[in-house]
């Protein structure tokens, strides 16, 4: 039975996406209220609701980091910011390629999400990559693979914390597996992505093509903004007694409020609108995603998933994780590193436990890629004003590369344990 | 590139966007509708050998007019003696633990020393369910006075009381790092601070309790998962495993089977672990096994909670993924709760025996044989 | 209550038999997994009028003078990443203790007394490196439902006791015991 409504919730989602081509959120509502209404639960709007909130808090960053780069842009402060970076890199390009990488992962590695490093910092570098030369599909692979790898990348990385709950295991001794799992691949991803376009970043006409900066006229005031959050961010977590967390998306709006005051006038209202309109599909598919578990988990096609994945034969189990793992992360990585994660890494009690918890997170967050969702994709499509499909068939390589490592960290997870030493 | 403002929105779209908007409205009106009820306290008719009801906010002002305040039901024996805390609702989607401390108000009489029962432990997390786990918000059990509903509510804090979530939850004063979400999860909070956050302060008043009264064993009553490594456990701190483990000989005796586990030196956060380390109480947790916390369950509904059958566990204890025994029989809600009552029996047992100036003496705890022929509900009918 | 009385009457009744002195004393009791099983053999123990030495990580050192070595099977589980004890360690330490007391001559009683809680992927190493080095094998029922001691002990040909429960290791252990002459007999004569 429960197979069936799986295998129906499936069939419904894509008739709605791609036979009545209806918003992703929305036909994923739709496929969970059949879903519940085949197996027998009616219409439970409870649940319906209930669902519809698990994804609040991403909801919240997403759109105030959409507001706040909407007035970071605006106020003339990114402008300023790419043309100095480029102006001070742009003779070194592979340096100035691997540092864009890294600055794109940042806000991921804080917040352990993928949206706020393609919507903020991938946003900001946007220009660059396009004015380098890259495709629209490449640089909005380029920012979600970096976002990828971010989300994935210590201190914070919630795929694995939420393991960690899940076995009662302190998020201890997370940091060098996970900086292994993300940065290597997220630079090899990156210089693939860009290919020869590398050198276009040394190319002097680029800097012509960027934005006219407004530094002449206001100065490093311009960047108070930015330094703003990070004083919030790092404040909150250096000295939790003196600096109360308020939480990431009120940081994002204190921070871009101060825009308002530190370059280009700009219309609070006119950027408020902006960055609703462009959060709406983002926050429905957050919304659908959402009702979609909470109906999975109610009918019991989640625990399908669960035990046909873990009754798999030995020799299949690995091939499940590296594909069922990613294919649930296409859904939600949360979801799978917390319903496929928790059970498999009990099953995996031989292998040491935290390299296995590190590597169904990195499995679990290709997810992102990955449809229904494909929600590093959606989120770039924006940035550079791309297809999605055109961007997903760009990240072809940190797709491959993430599950690959994610195979290789559990297969060889106890001398790479012993190595880094874990024990 | 930050792509510029769409178009305004025509007649239609506006229209649509109307009637989306309304539709949602309607949606989130009747399920508020249908969740009121978590703010509702369920009854308890504790035994007429209760002496007093108590809140814990008497022994923390500061939880007085919030939802972490809770009632604490104070049995006093005509003899002194040691005095213990049982403490179930910790985690309040754990229906055995929070079930057996009713159980235990309503049916006990002490003659010895003092008892302290506290159903509702995480009284905030009884109001709301979990979003993705598709809990049911209660569940009915038949007694002969009529069927009594029982709330089904959330592992954590609820986020009205204690919003937003650190990324990474520091616990104090350890400072071990957990996921955001733990920072509301009461069995990770203890010792607790006066001035820190709500959890953090109902579990600051809870270990007031327990040094104001001079607490000589704490029972902490959870359930996990079946496929959880702990389980049908019975966690003890280091100096309170020679009365674990004579109770834990006395529960194999009479057939029912625990794990004996210590609690972890360096896991922070556990009522066994603080409780132990900050009061001179001896403190033990006990888990059954719930099938409804489980990721692999089936179909969900409250039938999961009171027969704990699910055809999906069966076939995982088939392929040995299991770490309880685990048959078409299930584990029923009366298994579990007989387990607990059984190891509260034994471990007062136990602690009697050890230290006799220190005893308690109980009586009116329904045995597990009991409980499994006649179910719960035959000891739940309000009096 | 009543099954405590019972207990403790079992516990006693062993206590008058082991009077007689029937095992080398006195045990060295050890774990092999560090599982918390090894507190109730030790509550079993302590009933008793035997002389032992508790430690949970014995060695080689703690050897001399003991008339045998009593290891109880079973690894710790409680949270994973939390009570951490390396396998190899204890597979190293118990390895090096079990082999020191063969080449002393000091019998090794293996108890496995926690059902199937003490079995799976946490436990089993423990359980066969502890089960193969005895000479003398005590298992609770639940804890061989399929059959794994059995194998070990056919294999081994090593002589082994399928218990109800924990409590009846005390009758039994009485009867093994009085097998041997204890360390201290032996010196008299
Ligand atoms: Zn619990």
């Amino acid at each position: 039975m429960e197979g069936w409504t799986l295998l129906l919730m499936i069939a419904a989602l894509a008739l709605g996406v791609f036979a009545l081509r209806l918003p992703t959120g929305i036909a994923l509502f739709l496929s969970a209220a059949a879903g519940a209404l085949i197996a027998g639960h009616g219409f439970p709007v409870r649940h319906l609701v209930e669902g519809s909130i698990l994804y609040l808090d991403p909801i919240l960053l997403v759109v105030t980091s959409l507001f706040f780069m909407g007035l970071f842009e605006r106020s003339g402060a990114l402008a300023a910011l790419n043309r100095a970076a480029v102006s001070a890199l742009g003779s070194r390009p592979h340096v100035l390629l691997a540092l864009l990488t890294l600055f794109v992962m940042f806000p991921g590695m804080l917040t352990g999400l993928t949206a706020p490093c393609v919507l903020t910092t991938g946003a900001m570098i946007a220009p660059v990559l396009i004015g380098a030369g890259l495709s629209r599909a490449r640089a909005g692979a380029f920012i979600a693979s970096a976002a990828f790898f971010g989300m994935v990348a210590p201190p914070v990385n919630i795929a694995a914390m939420l393991i960690c709950s899940g076995v009662d295991m302190p998020y201890v001794g997370f940091g060098w597996p996970l900086l292994l799992a993300a940065v290597p691949l997220a630079l090899v991803s990156s210089f693939f992505i860009a290919g020869k376009n590398v050198r276009g970043l040394a190319d002097p006409r680029l800097i012509e093509q960027l934005p006219p900066s407004h530094f002449a006229r206001h100065g490093l005031k311009l960047y108070l903004p930015l330094l703003l959050l990070l004083g919030l961010l790092f404040g909150a977590k250096s000295f939790p007694e003196h600096i109360p967390y308020v939480g990431v998306p009120l940081m994002f709006v204190l921070a871009g409020i101060l825009g308002l005051v530190t370059g280009e006038r700009v219309r609070l209202t006119d950027v408020a609108n902006w960055a609703i309109r462009q959060a709406l599909p983002i926050v429905g598919l957050l919304v659908g995603i959402g009702v979609f578990i909470q109906i999975l988990t109610l009918t019991g096609a989640r625990g399908f998933i669960v035990v046909e994945t873990l009754t798999l034969p030995p020799a299949l189990l690995y091939l499940g994780l590296a594909l069922l793992v990613p294919l649930f992360g296409g859904v939600s990585a949360y979801g799978s590193s917390s319903v496929l994660g928790v059970p498999l890494l009990l099953a995996l009690l031989h292998h040491n436990d935290i390299m296995v918890a590190a590597a169904i997170s990195l499995l679990a967050s290709v997810g992102d890629f990955l449809p229904p969702t494909r929600l590093a994709v959606i989120l770039s499509a924006p940035v550079v004003n791309e297809e999605p499909n055109r961007i997903l068939r760009a990240s072809l390589i940190p797709i491959l590369l993430g599950i690959l490592g994610g195979v290789a960290m559990i297969l060889f997870a106890n001398p790479l344990a012993r190595l880094l030493g874990l024990n | 590139m930050i792509p510029d403002q769409p178009r305004p929105p025509d007649k239609i779209t506006r229209l649509r966007g109307a009637c989306f908007l309304l539709a949602a409205g309607l949606l989130a009106a009747v399920a508020a509708r249908q969740m009121l009820p978590a703010r509702w306290d369920e009854p308890v008719f504790p035994s007429r050998s209760m002496s007093r009801v108590l809140r814990i906010s008497d022994y923390f002002s500061g939880l007085k007019h919030t939802r972490a305040d809770t009632e604490i039901y104070l049995f006093e024996g005509r003899e002194p003696g040691g005095a213990m805390l049982v403490m179930g609702g910790t985690h309040p989607n754990e229906p055995a633990g929070f079930l057996t401390a009713v159980l235990l108000a309503e049916n006990l009489s002490v003659e010895r020393g003092r008892v302290f029962v506290i159903p509702r432990a995480n009284h905030s997390g009884f109001t709301h369910t979990e979003p993705g786990e598709a809990h049911p918000m209660s569940f009915a059990i038949p007694t002969s006075a009529g069927t009594r509903r029982f709330r089904c509510g959330c592992r954590f804090t609820n986020p009205l009381d204690q919003w937003p979530d650190p990324e990474v939850y520091l616990h104090h004063p350890s400072g071990q790092r957990l996921s955001g979400p733990e920072t509301r999860n009461l069995n990770r909070s203890f010792p607790g601070r006066a001035d820190g956050n709500f959890t953090e302060r109902l579990a600051f008043a809870v270990t007031a309790l327990i040094e104001r009264e001079q607490i000589d064993l704490v029972m902490d009553l959870h359930e996990a998962s079946p496929e959880y490594p702990v389980i049908n456990a019975i966690v003890a701190h280091e100096r309170a495993m020679d009365v674990a483990a004579l109770a834990n000989l006395t529960l194999q005796a009479e057939g029912i089977s625990f794990a004996l586990e210590p609690s972890p030196q360096n896991f922070h956060g556990l009522t066994h672990r603080e409780i132990g380390d900050a009061t001179p109480a001896l403190a033990i947790l006990m888990e059954s096994a719930n099938l409804m916390q489980g990721r692999l369950r089936g179909r969900c509904d409250a039938g999961l909670i009171l027969d704990g059958k699910d055809p999906w566990y069966l076939a995982a204890a088939r392929a040995g993924l299991l770490r309880v025994p685990y048959d078409e029989a299930g584990i029923p809600l009366d298994v579990r709760v007989g387990r607990h009552l059984a190891g509260i029996r034994a471990i007062t047992d136990a602690l009697n025996f050890i230290s006799p100036d220190r005893a308690i003496s109980l009586s009116g705890i329904p045995t597990y044989s009991e409980v499994q022929q006649r179910g719960v509900g035959a000891f739940l009918s309000p009096k | 209550m009543k099954t405590l009385v019972m207990v403790l009457s079992l516990l006693f009744a062993w206590a008058a038999v082991a009077e007689e002195r029937p095992f080398a004393e006195p045990i060295l009791l050890t774990s092999c997994g560090q599982s918390a099983d090894v507190l109730m053999m030790k509550t079993l123990l302590a009933r008793d009028s035997l002389s032992f030495e508790f430690l949970p990580s014995a060695t080689a050192e703690n050897l001399p003078n003991m008339g045998s070595l009593l290891i109880v099977l079973g690894g710790s589980s409680k949270g994973l990443g939390a009570a951490k004890i390396s396998e190899a360690d204890e597979i190293a330490r118990v390895t090096a203790l079990t082999a020191a007391a063969e080449a002393a001559g000091i019998p090794i009683l293996a108890a496995h007394i926690g059902g199937l809680n003490r079995r799976g992927p946490l436990s089993d190493p423990f359980n066969r490196l502890g089960a193969e080095q005895s000479s003398r094998l005590v298992v609770v029922k639940g804890g061989d439902d399929d059959g794994f001691f059995a194998k070990i002990a056919a294999e081994k040909s090593i002589p082994l006791d399928t218990l109800n429960t924990a409590l009846d290791v005390a009758p039994l252990l009485a009867e093994i015991y009085h097998e041997y002459p204890s360390a201290e007999a032996e010196k008299q004569e």
